[in-house]
């Protein structure tokens, strides 16, 4: 796929979450799993072995264990901006899906587009937004055009004479310094 | 191969389909045919979803998985305060809620009579009234302390930008409080959200105090002023006769407004750059695509360097340092008319 057919976007925080207290955006957390069956085993184990830790350290998020019978096994994600997200989790051993679960608990809920930039500001532009008069000299305002000063040619570079006279001047330096006050023929 | 045998073969194929297990046995030939069925039954599938029309919006306690208790204490610990249980309750509890519950217990009867049916809850409005109060307060406040030179109407504005309905309803949602809040509407109303947030900081300055409460406005209701401003928030409808007054208040000549620059008039592109000049200099400048759209502009700029409420004011959110300032900025009127330091004395 190319490029201007992926959803793209720029660096977003949900309710400008920071700015003055963080809200972790998880709002609930669904376990989708069977109690029988192999694909789910990795999910059984989380549970057993880190999902009271998890509900300990995150008490803002409301986990809910949802057993289907010979179901894939799940982890749905909703988040407060009110979109879901689900991963689906078969044959994942538990570290794997402890990885997962920390991944949706530090996601803001946008969604995850290819971004533009990896940075945002909201004020872009210090100087305002560009006019053709930007950074111009007022002074041309009141200069009576044609303007002698304005038409003459200006060289972007230094002409062959001038490149001359800036070498025999160097030099002139150095033999300064090198005669120390004695007499030397002029260059 | 012959049409005829082609024909005979497809038959005994579907024979052998329909006959199921009992010949499953005997070779059977695959029939390879374009299903006709099949587009037809999609587009109609189809036709029917869209005649049908989206699906309506559900509470989200109609899941399986929901348990209205463990969602309201997830609220309390996410918001990071510390609230009783009856407190967070009741202020998630809409009037309407409370009336719509009654009317429907009264329609049902009971075997003993003297039993009282209704419901014993309290609703939020009180609470929501001293939040809304403690909201204002604390908004205008800290308006006035951060930015002095913003006449009283300016810092007004910016408050019911920050308090009304939609901006509280909006912050409430994204803390959650669109699930949990009962009330006999649904979807429910932007003002029963923005009341549920408001009795939210009522319960915290019940529970935690004022401080506390405080301290959950600026973290989360004042944080909506990042990438705001001024113009966009408060609209004044002649800068140019405002700026000619405080101008005049502080004894400058009138100010005047020259064309700094102009290009491509009579184009689609035309830009016009007019500056204001008040004892020759300098005070506001802005471009438009017409003369009167670039004063306009010209004079609001002028306004916003007199406010101190440029782009560059923004608000260093400090938690540690909430200066509050209860006595009202000059208004307007003190601005033009008369001494500020008399009418404020």
């Amino acid at each position: 796929m190319s490029h201007a057919t992926i959803p793209s976007g720029f660096v977003k925080s949900a309710l400008q979450n920071g700015a003055g207290r963080y809200v972790c955006q998880l709002q609930r957390l669904t376990l989708v799993f069977c109690k029988s069956s192999g694909g789910s085993r990795g999910l059984r184990d989380f549970v057993e072995k880190h999902l009271l830790e998890f509900t300990q350290k995150n008490p803002g998020v409301v986990v809910y264990l949802q057993p289907r019978r010979h179901r894939p096994p799940k982890l749905v994600a909703e988040y407060l901006n009110g979109r879901r997200e689900e991963i689906p989790v078969a044959t994942h051993n538990d570290e794997t899906i402890c990885q997962w679960v920390n991944h949706l608990r530090t996601h803001s809920g946008n969604e995850t587009v290819r971004l533009r930039k990896t940075w945002h500001t909201d004020t872009p532009s210090i100087q305002g937004p560009w006019t053709p008069f930007t950074n111009k000299d007022t002074r041309l305002n009141v200069t009576q055009l044609p303007s002698e000063e304005l038409s003459r040619f200006q060289p972007t570079e230094p002409s062959a004479t001038e490149k001359l006279l800036r070498l025999a001047e160097q030099l002139r330096a150095k033999d300064a310094v090198k005669g120390g006050g004695e007499t030397g023929t002029p260059v | 191969m012959s049409l005829v045998l082609r024909n005979v073969l497809s038959f005994c194929a579907r024979r052998t389909a329909l006959s199921g297990r009992l010949i499953a046995q005997r070779q059977a030939i695959p029939v390879r045919c374009y299903k006709k069925w099949v587009l037809p039954a999609y587009r109609s599938l189809y036709k029917r979803r869209l005649e049908q029309g989206p699906e309506p919006e559900r509470h989200r306690s109609e899941w399986l998985n929901w348990n209205y208790n463990a969602e309201v204490y997830a609220f309390g610990q996410r918001v990071g305060e510390d609230l009783s249980e009856a407190t967070l309750r009741t202020a998630l509890t809409d009037r309407s809620y409370v009336e719509a519950e009654n009317e429907k217990r009264k329609g049902l009867e009971t075997e003993e009579e003297d039993e009282e049916l209704s419901l014993d809850i309290s609703h939020n409005e009180e609470l929501s009234a001293l939040g809304e109060k403690l909201c204002n307060n604390f908004v205008k406040g800290y308006l006035r302390s951060t930015y002095p030179n913003l006449p009283e109407e300016g810092v007004g504005a910016i408050c019911d930008f920050l308090t009304g309905d939609e901006m509280l309803a909006y912050i409430g949602s994204h803390l959650g409080l669109k699930d949990i809040v009962l009330a006999s509407e649904f979807p429910v109303p932007d003002s029963t959200l923005s009341k549920a947030f408001t009795a939210v900081i009522g319960a915290i300055d019940t529970d935690q105090g004022t401080e506390r409460a405080q301290l959950f406005v600026h973290d989360f209701v004042l944080t909506q002023l990042i990438g705001k401003t001024l113009d966009s928030m408060w609209t004044i409808s002649n800068p140019m006769g405002l700026l000619a007054g405080i101008v005049a208040k502080q004894g400058m000549a009138e100010p005047e407004s020259r064309l700094l620059w102009e290009t491509g008039s009579e184009t689609v592109v035309a830009a016009y750059m007019v500056g204001i000049y008040c004892n020759k200099q300098l005070i506001g400048k802005a471009a438009g695509e017409t003369v009167s759209i670039a004063e306009h502009m010209a004079a609001q700029n002028a306004l916003q360097q007199f406010f101190n409420f440029g782009n560059d004011a923004a608000i260093h959110f400090d938690r540690h340092s909430l200066t509050v300032n209860a006595e009202r900025n000059a208004s307007i009127e003190d601005f033009v008319s008369q001494d500020k330091t008399q009418t404020l004395a």
